[in-house]
């Protein structure tokens, strides 16, 4: 039974991957859209034929009339409910990686690219129930959605679901789409004991961290995001052009982060152990460098620094 | 708010809760006559609580109560109406529950449901008017019941009212063709099964029983009892008289209809015909009876109907909405010239044996002197009438136990049925055959439509008599003391106003306005053309005119002309929804420019990157070709200037607008002058 399953599920998916490819922009034509009635649908229909054979019955030609009426009714809402998400148009957006365990975050962004508006769209996704999302006024929405992560590395939740029962209700229209996004999941910072003894390895002062704030190390071109208190005002006052000093520190002392010296045992507890030591030394501020198997993250701080080392850890492959 | 025994509120957009509530108040008010006063109060109460929980100064009733208000509510129409079947009762049934939904409105299932019991409320108003004005009512009601729905689905809180209505009624527009494609040719077929229900509504009209002595004020109504369309010429009023109803037995007080339907049939034998057919159409409004109006003698079809010995005829279904048959009148004919059977001699010759000696003693008196002819004694009993001082009223006084002698030799006061009556009575006294008509005389003619109009105050009663050798001979007493009630086609003149209840016109006095006058007929005829364009499209008509739309008809051609015209149908929309809506990015004349440049590049092996400024393009491309650095660094200038210059400043004032097309002017220019 379970195989059968599969073996459906495995062949819906293909077809699906042949119909809808995974892309990073997808516009909804009618080869992307589904469409059936929904319960209440069916339950309208129920009424619609009820009153037919209430008008037959009864040799009511009006209440038969009203039946053809309700009839054609849903006739047009099939048409309404699958124009409502036609021509809209569905392109990733950023992803926010997470910790193991916690939510990653993925925007997608919804847009028209006709003159008409698109109602009440709502997105389901590996069991997250988006709120409503309205095209009325605004060209474009972002549809944020928070998945469960469950695995370091790569999460790539694959196809979601777009519907929307709008206006009537009585029919939903859905399409899947993968838009080839992923987020980055990093191990679980799990508290474990660190060596010692990397701690005071490295060289002293050898180190030079750009963008310190001990010693004057020259002028650059001035960036519109710069803070005010870098530009060199004096020089500006003789050439009338901004500058932005650039300072730089030497480090005293600064820890390596070791694969070997995380005392536990399997792998995914060391990364989890790494990890935990990663966030301690950004939040201390401490330079601090990783070194993995095959990978060597040189000392550094700040929050590049501390992405980097992280992205490392989320996407290191053991042997 | 919500504790674990209220569960939460489904928070309701109030543009669809408003929708909701106009629906439900809309689809209950045209019951309001029909169903018990009690549930009109239920209905107050219930609205003005549901709204008080919306704005969340009340809390839906606890579960026990709703039970309890929902067996009341069954018990409550039960009592009312004696029973849950029928019409009347049903539609009561189905408003207290739909009612009582209403408290228990939490989630959006339970307000679809609203919507959908809407719909059933709404539809069973044809079950008592299928007028173009209830017809229309419907219509928009089913507009705002769409609205309802559509504003449930609405998650935009922020939206007016306005939106969901104007969807609605772009949907119920679009909804029309396929409408008409099913309205013409979706098959009709007869009742599958014979409901087994008798109606219970309540009609206007004539009645199987009259009791002269009893009435002692007839009201008259205004409302239509049918119209009739005549392929020729109408008929003179004198011979204008549709029988419908044959009161064989009378127990001394009443005239009653019962024996005839389930009498013998009529027997082709014993007609002879001559003459031309008359040919018309009866259009009925609903009587709630099983009797068809019609001229004898006459062949009617378009509907099932048995034909009884007395020539009337009788629909197998009772007429509970509008229906229309077509009718063969034969003037000149004559039935049971020869004889009748036995039984049925008996029938019309019965008369309660005791009381009335006086009636008895002078019909018996006038039939020994007029030789026993019964022409001749006919024509004494009228003479009589129209010679003695009888008055004709609809206001008589009422009778004594001895109704006929207290009538003939009493009060001689008296409508149609007093004079019909009393002539049958004498009649029958001197052993003559003869029986009560009761049906409708006259009728108006319609000035603009060639059609009749039959009012229920054209509702008459009169006598037949039975003559050896001519068969069934018609009498009209009522002519003999009032013949301008037959020569005028019409009562509605003689009849003073406040005798006509239910008319609109008759409490403002305004009926004899001449504008009032032409305004009903006008509303008449408008109503008419509904009636019979709309409302009796039946099965016949249907057929005749796949007919002529197929040739043979046969259900796998009717099958493929609905599919096809559906399909064509839908398919029409559904092309017309995606070829209105138009494309959103439209290149403006700029763009077009600026892309006929990136053209021209790329033919010279220069590509612009996707995520490349305009300004760094133009850089990468005078490196490229220094020769004509002034130039594209113009071009580059001035479709940025025009596309990312300040848009409001620009549309400030006519100059800077001709400003904005002297810049693409020369953008155009720099592009023909490129040459690489």
């Amino acid at each position: 039974m379970e195989s059968v399953r599969k073996l459906v599920r495995g062949q819906w998916d293909a077809w699906l991957d042949r119909r809808i490819p995974a892309r990073s922009r997808v516009t909804l034509t009618q080869k992307r859209i589904f469409i059936l009635p929904t319960w209440m649908g069916m339950g309208y229909l129920l009424t619609t034929f009820l009153l037919f054979v209430a008008g037959v019955n009864y040799d009511n030609s009006m209440i038969l009339n009203f039946s053809f009426f309700l009839g054609s009714l849903f006739v047009v809402s099939i048409l309404q409910t699958f124009s409502n998400v036609s021509g809209m148009v569905i392109s990733a957006g950023h992803t926010e990686p997470a910790f193991c365990g916690s939510e990653a975050k993925f925007v997608i962004h919804l847009e028209k690219s006709r003159k008409k508006e698109h109602h009440s769209i709502f997105c389901s996704w590996c069991g997250y129930q988006s709120k409503a999302y309205n095209l009325i006024q605004e060209q474009q929405v972002a549809l944020v959605t928070l998945l469960p992560t469950q695995q370091r590395g790569r999460y790539r939740p694959g196809r979601f679901k777009l519907h929307s029962i709008y206006p009537f209700g009585l029919c939903q229209a859905w399409t899947w789409v993968d838009l080839d996004m992923f987020a980055l999941v990093y191990p679980r910072p799990i508290e474990c004991e660190l060596n010692t003894t990397s701690r005071s390895d490295g060289e002293e002062g050898s180190h030079v961290v750009m963008e310190g704030q001990d010693d004057f190390a020259g002028l650059r071109a001035f960036n519109p995001s710069d803070s005010l208190k870098t530009v060199d005002w004096k020089a500006f006052a003789r050439r009338n052009v901004l500058y932005t000093k650039q300072f730089q520190g030497y480090q005293a002392k600064s820890a390596w982060l070791r694969w070997n010296e995380i005392a536990v045992g399997d792998v995914e507890r060391r990364l989890s152990g790494l990890c935990y030591w990663v966030l301690q030394f950004s939040k201390t501020n401490e330079p601090y460098g990783l070194e993995l198997p095959g990978v060597t993250i040189n000392p550094g701080v700040g929050k590049q620094h501390e992405e980097n080392c992280l992205t490392a850890l989320a996407e290191y492959r053991h042997g | 708010m919500a504790d674990s025994r209220h569960p939460p509120v489904f928070p309701m957009p109030r543009t669809a809760f408003v929708l909701l509530m106009v629906s439900v108040t809309l689809a209950v008010l045209p019951h309001v006559q029909r169903v018990p006063p009690w549930l009109l109060a239920v209905f107050g109460i219930v609205l003005v609580w549901r709204i008080q929980v919306f704005r969340q100064r009340l809390r839906f009733p606890p579960k026990w109560a709703r039970l309890f208000m929902v067996c009341g509510g069954v018990l409550g129409v039960v009592y009312y109406h004696g029973t849950i079947f029928g019409p009347d009762a049903g539609v009561a049934l189905l408003i207290s529950a739909y009612l009582f939904k209403q408290l228990e409105m939490y989630t959006r299932r339970d307000a679809f449901l609203i919507i959908i019991l809407s719909f059933f409320v709404l539809a069973t108003e044809f079950l008592f008017s299928t007028s173009l004005f209830t017809s229309l009512y419907v219509f928009v009601v089913l507009v705002v019941i769409t609205a309802a729905l559509i504003a449930l689905n609405m998650t935009d809180t922020s939206i007016a009212l306005w939106r969901p209505m104007r969807a609605a009624f772009v949907t119920v527009l679009q909804a029309v063709p396929l409408l008409l494609v099913f309205f013409f040719l979706f098959p009709r077929i007869g009742p599958i099964w014979d409901l087994g229900m008798k109606s219970t509504i309540a009609r206007t009209g004539l009645s199987d029983r009259m009791t002269p002595g009893d009435v002692a004020d007839l009201s008259q109504s205004a409302k239509l009892a049918f119209r009739i369309e005549f392929e020729g010429e109408i008929p003179a009023p004198r011979d204008r008289y549709w029988r419908a109803l044959i009161f064989d037995r009378f127990d001394g007080k009443t005239w009653s209809a019962q024996g005839d339907p389930q009498s013998i049939p009529f027997s082709p034998n014993r007609l002879n015909v001559n003459g031309e057919a008359l040919r018309y159409r009866v259009l009925l409004e609903p009587t709630g009876n099983n009797w068809l109006p019609a001229m004898p003698w006459s062949q009617l079809s378009g509907v099932k109907h048995r034909t009884s010995n007395g020539l009337v005829h009788y629909a197998i279904n009772v007429v509970d909405s509008a229906i229309s048959y077509q009718v063969e009148t034969f003037p000149d004919y004559q039935y049971e010239t020869e004889g009748m059977p036995r039984d049925m001699w008996g029938v019309y010759t019965t008369l309660p044996p005791l009381g009335n000696a006086r009636t008895y003693a002078l019909a018996k008196d006038l039939y020994r002197r007029t030789g026993r002819n019964p022409e001749r004694m006919t024509a004494s009993i009228l003479r009589w009438f129209n010679e003695e001082r009888f008055i004709y009223t609809l206001k008589p006084p009422k009778l004594g136990s001895d109704s006929m002698d207290d009538f003939l030799f009493g009060t001689r006061k008296g409508f149609c049925a007093h004079y019909a009556g009393a002539f049958v009575f004498m009649m029958r006294a001197a052993g003559i055959p003869a029986r009560m008509i009761g049906g409708y005389q006259g009728g108006e003619a319609h000035p603009i439509g060639k059609y009749l109009l039959v009012h229920q105050y054209d509702a008459h009663a009169w006598a037949e008599y039975w003559v050896n050798g001519k068969g069934w001979v018609r009498v009209d007493p009522t002519a003999a003391i009032a013949p301008e009630r037959i020569e005028m086609g019409s009562l509605r003149d003689s009849l003073d106003e406040l005798s006509l209840l239910d008319s609109p016109f008759s409490k403002m006095g305004l009926r004899n306005l001449p504008f009032m006058s032409e305004l009903r007929l006008m509303i008449d005829y408008v109503d008419y053309l509904w009636f019979k364009n709309v409302v009796s499209f039946d099965s016949g008509v249907q057929h005749k005119l796949l007919q002529r739309i197929l040739g043979e008809v046969t259900p796998q051609r009717i099958a493929m002309l609905l599919g096809v015209c559906g399909g064509v149908v839908v398919l029409g929309l559904g092309l017309w929804m995606v070829l209105s809506q138009r494309r959103l990015l439209e290149l403006d004349l700029a763009d077009k420019l600026y892309l006929r440049f990136q053209r021209k590049l790329s033919q010279a092996g220069l590509q612009r990157e996707t995520g490349e400024g305009v300004m760094s393009f133009s850089l990468r491309v005078q490196q490229r070709f220094p020769d004509q650095s002034d130039t594209i660094n113009k071009i580059s200038c001035l479709y940025s200037n025009i596309k990312y210059s300040n848009r409001s400043e620009k549309r400030d004032t006519d100059k800077k607008l001709t400003s904005e097309s002297d810049s693409i002017a020369a953008l155009n220019q720099a592009i023909k002058n490129l040459k690489l």
